[in-house]
């Protein structure tokens, strides 16, 4: 069974539908209308732009080009992560880009290679839309975790500076504020787990049964991914903030304030 | 013949500061300030607010990168590991005592007993419902939150924190600003009255400023 083509007509008339909100946002003075319309267009000539490039990298199906467009999609997160969490690239991208790569090597091999038994781990159809999802959501929880850590630090500097003036280590120091980092960053994951299938249903789930795949075999994919991306959240972001301290405090455990985009 | 032990007259010396300030914007926020802080000395650092008392404290801490000037911690200049030791023996009341909303006055006077180097001194029960009762504090604030109970709690609570860790040497910064006077003269005899405590503080209290050894001008 193949799944139901979308006319160009049908897609138009839904875009149009986006009046709506548009109306909704404008009388109240968001002035949000704009941003809308824009991140719309930008994203409807991406999703194209992928789709094209993305037919051809499955014809293609070359490990080689598949990590490259892997990596490209790695660059775009740290970036995304570090601009919405308001950090400088250039203090953050070596220690982000190597947890976020390490995570992905440890997650991919396990989950594409030991769980799905794939013979080619970097098998386009799978290596690419799996990591995609790992990513979007390592980008969503490094957001806030980063946010929230080295913020809370920035604005809670006396707490900070209370801690390493009573003989607190550096790692000591940080540890609430870890802590306080991983409760932020995971409780939506967690409520999302409880959550699934009674709220709402995944996108994976649902794509492979509107893709004509037997519901038994969508449920143990979304499953699979939900843990995968779980653990892929939990071991990027505890790597992030252990790996960047090296870069964004002194030698004598001060937070480097240049690192924050005031 | 007068024989001079220079390493005991340094050992003396807790704090030596030679041409110390802090620069702000290319400018020295205040004049550059030098004098020695000796063993069992009470000094208090006294001047308008703003004048950059605070940023004197965090400079002695390591928490200030735009230090000018020589600071000699028991005769050593002040380096990532240095200032490590500095941390271990000196004792810190911060003039702003905002921490983790959530956090209860149990867990703030806890929470440095659970650094490796403060283990072995954490402090029984008794031992700090004996400091409330010395500074008047009720049994029952233990279980509030740090940001609930009032400015004067805070201080004490704050002091108190700094007295389990039973540092040698204090730097207290306006220990006494929210303390009433009968608080307030509790605390003068605890921290002034013992003459093994080192203290350099900032205050603008005339009776803690009194009872210090030296008082320096910003």
């Amino acid at each position: 069974m193949n799944t139901a083509d979308i006319s160009w007509t049908g897609l138009l008339m839904s875009e149009l539908l986006l009046a709506v909100p548009l109306f909704i946002l404008g009388y109240y003075h968001t002035r949000l209308v704009r941003s809308v319309i824009v991140s719309v267009l930008r994203m409807t000539v991406q999703l194209f732009l992928v789709g094209i490039y993305l037919g051809y990298i499955f014809k293609l199906n070359n490990p080689y080009v598949n990590v490259l467009w892997v990596m490209i999609m790695l660059g775009v997160t740290c970036q995304t992560i570090t601009r919405r969490s308001e950090l400088k690239l250039k203090y953050f991208l070596i220690p982000l880009a190597l947890s976020i790569i390490f995570t992905l090597i440890i997650i991919d091999a396990f989950f594409l290679g030991f769980t799905i038994r794939l013979n080619h781990l970097l098998d386009a159809r799978y290596f690419i839309p799996i990591t995609g999802m790992l990513l979007g959501n390592i980008m969503q929880s490094n957001v806030i975790a980063s946010n929230s850590f080295y913020h809370n630090i920035y604005k809670s500097k006396t707490s900070f500076r209370f801690a390493l003036a009573s003989g607190a280590t550096r790692n000591e120091a940080i540890f609430p504020f870890v802590g306080e980092a991983l409760k932020k960053a995971f409780n939506p994951t967690i409520a999302q787990m409880a959550t699934i299938g009674l709220v709402s249903l995944p996108g994976m789930m649902t794509g492979q049964i509107l893709g004509g795949n037997d519901p038994a075999v969508a449920i143990k994919y979304q499953i699979m991914m939900m843990i995968a991306i779980f653990i892929a959240n939990v071991i990027s972001v505890f790597l992030n903030i252990r790996l960047s301290g090296r870069f964004i405090f002194d030698s004598f455990g001060n937070l480097r304030e240049e690192v924050i985009r005031k | 013949m007068l024989i001079i032990n220079y390493s005991l007259l340094i050992f003396q010396m807790v704090f030596s500061l030679r041409d110390v300030s802090v620069v702000f914007n290319n400018k020295p926020i205040f004049a550059p300030l030098s004098f020695d802080l000796s063993k069992g000395e009470k000094v208090v650092i006294s001047g308008a607010s703003g004048k950059g008392k605070s940023s004197l404290f965090y400079a002695l801490l390591g928490f200030e990168q735009r230090t000018q000037g020589e600071i000699l911690f028991e005769g050593k200049p002040l380096t990532p590991s240095t200032t490590q030791y500095l941390r271990t023996q000196v004792g810190w009341l911060p003039q702003e005592l905002n921490f983790l909303p959530t956090l209860t006055v149990h867990e703030f006077i806890d929470a440095p007993f659970n650094y490796q180097v403060n283990k072995s001194k954490r402090p029984t029960s008794g031992e700090v419902e004996q400091w409330f009762d010395a500074l008047n504090l009720k049994p029952e604030v233990l279980n509030q939150t740090f940001s609930s109970i009032s400015g004067g709690e805070k201080q004490r609570v704050g002091l108190i924190t700094v007295l389990l860790l039973k540092r040698p040497v204090l730097l207290l910064d306006e220990p006494v600003a929210a303390l009433d006077a009968d608080a307030k003269q509790k605390v003068i005899d605890l921290f002034l009255g013992d003459k093994q405590l080192t203290i350099l503080s900032s205050s603008h209290d005339p009776i803690w400023n009194e009872q210090c050894d030296k008082m320096i001008v910003l």
